[in-house]
């Protein structure tokens, strides 16, 4: 059936795209506007300069053969000869890495190279090139971002220099993801539509001003395709991938199918929708019978995109619907009176986020942005008997935990322009409702309203952006929270920014409102908490040695107060309660590299983390700081003349270490470094087709060693602590069908 | 194309129907299940519930029928015995719903019953004509009228209650007898050895800290500044040294929080004393043969003054500070373990912390004892007497405990779980030995608080 609508597409591509010469990006394939086509006829020694539009030209055949030489801006040129008419010439994109265009941050679009914060980007082609399949695959690889596994709930939780990832604001498109789940209370990367990401950016550092709430760490802005050269675009992706040696057909390993469909409607209208599977059927790993040592995760999703462009105003409308199931398979009990059963559980989490945004350029100088969202967040935990003979599923008493979240946001900026300065007003507000079985009683409501304005200073070589926003809450108290940065450019090669923060982490809906009463457990929410306070320092110096080779180095120092913690109480009869009691900091330096070279593109870095010990307060001997290393490496090495590429991913995880008191005296204790390696080939077959091979985890890592001590249930009864099923490879076939 | 797309579109719709069509006609055609007398051979005491379990919960309607052989006894409430609900022509209909479980009948004494020797009743189970059950291997019971009944083989399931374990659960295994009791119906047992000692009732997380005063009287708040927060079950701070204050897990009377009980009630210091929230001070000592004890409310100046006596049938005495004297344990040579929560001490940084546990198992320390036993060692299946004979039996109560299931994570974290590695041996203070294996940790439903063994008698 799929391999017919393979052939189908093919017949009618080829079709549309005859007669024509086709200038094409060798990564999107999407046609070139604006590239300069030098022609000379070898056979009569005519000479023409076209310009490409829609990324084709028309030519009439007497020309032929003829030698072309293309230019474009943002493109390496090419000299070639050409002996028919309907071809496809693809470019390279420049390998400047300063012209990427991010948003995150900033007042409007800008290059990376003008902006005033150290964005990051991770772009589709490098997330395609690894066969990810989600986010947490790509993120592991870059520095100062770490993951450590839950394997109860196969979720992963991240850290960013240092700090956990409920200090880190996860966005797509600018829009705040709800959904904070788990004992980690963060949200859950794997949830988040890896297919429809165009690119990712990531900002260390609070970035609160403009973002508000838990933009401590960090931003993670996921950002979505919103238009395309394209009149007609079909997209169809088979992932499939083992899990360690773990795979079949239909039940082990990854299979995820993947449709998009994108269609210029006519030139203000655009329509995209997509949709999938990702089911990762679980690994067994060392665990005999039933039970798998991660638990299979099925998820659908659904995305849905209308926008329409005029000259003056721009507005789109995006739904992701996300519904996935985790199914805890417990081992067959076999009871001599009895049908043989399992307790099996099940955990089912829907997320439903719609935004509508707009941009209206009032004047030249004057542009409103706004946006609204709306997002439904539920996840139920529902235990069941499992009758093996018969396979009915039993919920037969009442142990479900359900949790819900609804959150209506909107954020609206008033952006003007004064000769080379600018200045944004804006204001933001969250209407946030909570609910379930593992919270107090009744629905929380957690409303807050900010506004923010910010400005960004050209005086000279030195580009200011002083900020300041203020939040009103309605659980708790807040302070202004300022920004400053600057950038100096000493010269175009060489730039310094430098910049102050302060950050936010509003106390989560689970720490004001939990519930964990048992028989050894008194552990209740304080709705008296006041959120965490952070004040960053960073700064990077930015030098480009060649137009394709890019160094920077970076250092950061970040201190929390107020941290959130829970605290044993004076009294028997109080329950544990979240306070804010202690200080936490962290501090460290990266050193990156990018560099193009020919067909190849190299980016390489080492960085160092420090991690406060609080420990070091009452020991005196004991360091201030615990450093760890990482060590990252990504190649790629493209051989255009066959259509592949090949890429490697490396990234080495110093241990991660902490003083912990063994019998009242402070030991280091540690979880031990590991490397991964990941290596891919791309292949494209025609224009329609590419696949990708790879091998991820080609070291075999499946647990570290941990000497952590652990609490009365301590995760780590077998000293390890869990990070991937071991070396896996997979399949990945990409069909790309456009019309235009 | 058109063509082609409805043509497919049509299969597949037949096709899904087909799949709907199979669908149905495997929820009609489910296999019977199967229907057990849940033990084989039962000891009838003045009234006995006997239980017929299914494999599964029905899934509609139906009864049970019985087929009964009286042997040599005469049915009727003036005879020697009858049941409920009542024979018919010997044979007694259980009525079952849809969503049940089990079923269970009573046999009951009669007013006539007078039997100079041991006297067996059976109850067979009949199939369905409609062939939704079927019987399984324990298709008969026998029931056994008479003071001899050991039982050689049975299958239990503790009430635990729930998910919290408020129950104490007292098993006779020679009479496959179990006794529930509400774990905190009580604060102390006095014993009845003959020594004087008081233990704290570790089911219910009593703790017990003396202070240097021996006036009841004198004691008040003040006396008790910094205990709320070091008086903690669990309580994770080792620094506390907690563990003073709970008796210990093994059973020794020389290891209890109260300590000897003083002679002379002059001497005995007054202990602060935390129940289930409440707190109390009280003051032990001995008297003549018996106990006497002082109690009150912290700041209460309204003391309470009793004498509690030793009873040799009991191992212990026991008593509430709301009720008074309690009768809780059954007598001493009429249960063999106790299952329910328990205080244990646990090491956390090198130092035991008192912690709460759940599913403990503790052992009668009149006269039982156990081992335990790896099935890498011998399988269950093929443990014997002689097997038996090359054991070491601990008295210590905790040689059972918690080590039939493993720890959890946590909140959040994985749960405990059954360790199907190991069994036990028992033996009960008559000499029977037994071997003993947990079958499950929760209910068939999920459900925490009741697990259940199965039992096999090794030797009598």
């Amino acid at each position: 059936m799929k391999i017919t609508f393979y052939i189908l597409f093919f017949i009618l591509a080829i079709n549309v795209q005859a007669q024509t010469i086709f200038l094409g990006d060798i990564k999107t394939k999407e046609g070139i506007d604006g590239a300069v086509i030098s022609l000379q006829s070898l056979k009569s020694n005519r000479a023409i300069n076209l310009v490409t539009e829609n990324g084709k030209i028309d030519l009439s055949s007497d020309w032929l053969p003829a030698l072309v030489s293309v230019n474009h801006l943002s493109y390496e040129p090419l000299v070639d000869t050409i002996f028919s008419l309907d071809q496809f010439i693809y470019l390279h994109p420049s390998k400047s890495f300063l012209n990427e265009v991010v948003v995150t941050g900033q007042f409007s679009p800008q290059s990376v190279r003008n902006s005033v914060y150290q964005v990051r980007t991770i772009d589709q082609h490098r997330i395609k090139s690894q066969g990810a399949t989600n986010l947490q695959t790509v993120l592991q690889n870059e520095l100062n971002m770490r993951f450590d596994r839950d394997n109860a709930l196969g979720s992963s939780r991240l850290n960013i220099q240092g700090i956990s990832g409920q200090n880190v604001k996860v966005l797509i498109d600018g829009i705040p993801v709800v959904g904070r789940s788990g004992v980690a209370n963060e949200i859950d990367l794997s949830q988040l539509n890896i297919n429809s990401i165009e690119k990712i950016e990531i900002v260390e550092g609070p970035m609160a001003v403009m973002y508000g709430a838990d933009a401590l760490a960090g931003v993670i802005n996921v950002i979505t395709k919103k238009s395309s050269g394209k009149n007609l675009e079909l997209n169809v992706t088979l992932h499939e991938e083992t899990i360690g040696r773990e795979y079949s057909l239909f039940s082990d390993g990854i299979h995820n199918p993947y449709l998009q469909l994108g269609a210029n409607i006519n030139d203000q209208w655009y329509l995209r929708v997509e949709g999938g599977i990702n089911y990762n059927g679980g690994w067994q790993g060392d665990s005999e019978g039933r039970d798998k040592l991660w638990h299979p995760k099925s998820q659908n999703i659904a995305a849905g995109l209308l926008s329409y462009t005029s000259e003056k105003f721009e507005v789109f409308y995006r739904s992701d619907y996300l519904h996935e199931v985790i199914t805890d398979l417990g081992q067959e009990v076999r009871l001599e009176l009895r049908d043989p059963y399992a307790l099996d559980e099940k955990f089912i989490s829907s997320r439903w986020m719609q935004q509508l945004q707009a941009e209206w350029r009032l004047a030249e100088k004057s542009i409103i942005n706004s946006a609204l969202s709306f997002t439904n967040y539920e996840r139920i935990s529902k235990p069941f008997t499992k009758n093996l003979l018969t396979l009915q599923e039993d919920v037969s008493f009442n142990n479900m935990d359900t949790v819900f979240y609804r959150s209506l946001f909107t954020r609206n900026t008033f952006l003007q322009k004064l000769g080379q300065h600018e200045m944004q007003l804006g204001m933001d507000a969250t209407l946030e409702t909570a609910g379930g079985t593992t919270l107090s009683s009744g629905a929380k409501y957690l409303n807050d309203l900010g506004v923010f304005l910010s400005a960004e200073l050209q005086i000279g070589k030195v580009k200011i952006r002083p900020g300041i926003r203020h939040t009103f809450n309605s659980v708790f108290e807040t302070t202004p929270t300022p920004s400053i940065n600057l950038k100096y450019d000493f010269s175009k090669k060489l730039s310094l920014r430098l910049g102050y923060g302060r950050g936010f982490r509003a106390p989560s809906i689970r720490e004001l409102y939990h519930e964990f009463i048992d028989t050894n457990h008194n552990l209740i929410g304080n709705p008296n908490l006041q959120p965490e306070y952070s004040n960053n320092f960073n700064g990077d110096l930015a030098f480009q040695v060649t137009p394709a080779w890019q160094l920077n180095l970076a250092g950061f120092y970040n201190q929390i107060n107020n941290r959130i913690a829970i605290l044993l109480p004076e009294q028997a009869d109080r329950p544990w309660t979240y306070t804010n009691q202690d200080q936490f900091k962290t501090t460290g330096f990266t050193i990156r590299s990018e560099l193009g070279w020919k067909s190849l593109t190299m980016q390489t870095g080492f960085a160092h983390t420090g991690r406060f010990q609080l420990l070091s307060e009452e020991h005196e001997f004991l360091p201030g700081f615990v450093f760890s290393p990482e060590i990252n490496q990504n190649m790629t090495y493209s051989l255009d003349q066959f259509g592949l590429s090949i890429s490697s991913f490396y990234k080495f995880t110093g241990a991660f270490q902490d003083y912990r008191l063994i019998e009242n005296v402070p030991q280091l204790r540690q979880i031990n470094p590991f490397h991964w390696l990941d290596l891919t080939a791309t292949k494209s077959i025609g224009n329609y087709l590419d696949i990708t091979l790879g091998a991820r985890n080609l070291l075999n890592i499946t647990a570290v060693d941990n000497n952590m001590p652990g609490g009365v249930h301590s995760g780590n009864q077998d000293g390890s602590a869990a990070i991937a099923n071991g070396r896996s490879y997979f399949v990945r076939l990409n069909f790309n069908l456009n019309l235009d | 194309m058109t063509n082609k797309l409805s043509y497919l579109n049509i299969s597949s719709l037949l096709v899904a129907l087909l799949v709907f069509i199979s669908a149905c006609e495997q929820e009609e055609s489910l296999p019977p299940f199967n229907v057990n007398f849940a033990n084989q051979e039962i000891g009838v005491t003045a009234s006995t519930a006997i239980e017929v379990v299914f494999s599964r919960a029905a899934a509609n309607d139906g009864e049970i029928v019985l087929q009964m052989n009286s042997g040599n006894l005469q049915y009727g409430e003036d005879n020697d015995f009858y049941t409920l609900p009542a024979a018919v022509d010997q044979q007694i209909t259980l009525p079952f719903i849809a969503g049940d479980n089990k079923v269970s009948f009573e046999i009951l004494a009669g007013t006539g019953l007078n039997i100079q020797q041991d006297e067996t009743i059976t109850f067979s189970l009949l199939n369905d004509v409609n062939g939704t059950f079927q019987t399984g291997q324990n298709e008969t019971v026998t029931a056994l009228f008479g003071e001899n009944f050991v039982a050689r083989e049975g299958t239990l399931e503790m009430n635990g209650g729930g998910e919290e374990q408020p129950n104490q659960v007292y098993v006779d295994l020679s009479k496959l007898a179990t006794a529930v009791v509400d774990k905190k119906s009580w604060d102390f047992g006095f014993y009845s050895g003959e020594k004087y000692r008081v233990v704290l009732n570790s089911s219910a997380y009593v703790m017990a800290r003396p202070l240097n005063k021996t006036d009841i009287t004198a004691v008040t708040a003040q006396d008790t500044v910094g205990f709320a927060a070091a008086m903690q079950i669990p309580q994770f701070s080792p620094a506390f040294g907690a563990i003073a204050w709970v008796d210990s897990e093994d059973g020794d009377l020389e290891k209890t929080a109260f300590g000897e009980i003083a002679a002379d009630v002059s001497n005995a210091k007054v202990f602060i004393v935390k129940r289930d929230g409440n707190w109390k001070k009280v003051k032990i000592a001995q008297q003549g043969n018996d106990y006497s004890i002082q109690y009150a409310g912290l700041g209460s100046d309204i003391i309470f003054n009793t004498t509690v006596s030793k009873d040799d049938n009991y191992n212990f005495s026991f008593f509430s500070l709301d009720d008074g004297e309690v009768s809780i344990e059954p007598a001493k040579d009429q249960w063999d373990i106790m299952y329910g929560t328990y205080t244990v001490g646990f090491p956390l940084q090198g130092t035991l912390i008192p912690y709460g546990f759940k599913d403990y198992v503790v052992l009668n320390r009149s006269g039982v004892s156990a081992a335990v036993v790896m099935e890498s060692d011998i399988i269950y299946d093929e443990f014997d007497a002689a097997d038996a004979e090359s054991l070491t039996f601990s008295n210590d109560l905790n040689v059972i405990g918690s080590s039939w299931r493993s720890l959890g994570a946590g909140p959040g974290g994985a749960p405990p779980a059954l360790n199907d590695d190991r069994y036990y041996v028992i033996k009960d203070a008559a000499q029977n030995v037994y071997k003993l294996k947990f079958t499950r940790l929760v209910s068939t439903t999920g459900e925490r608080g009741y697990p259940e063994f199965t039992f096999d008698l090794v030797s009598k």
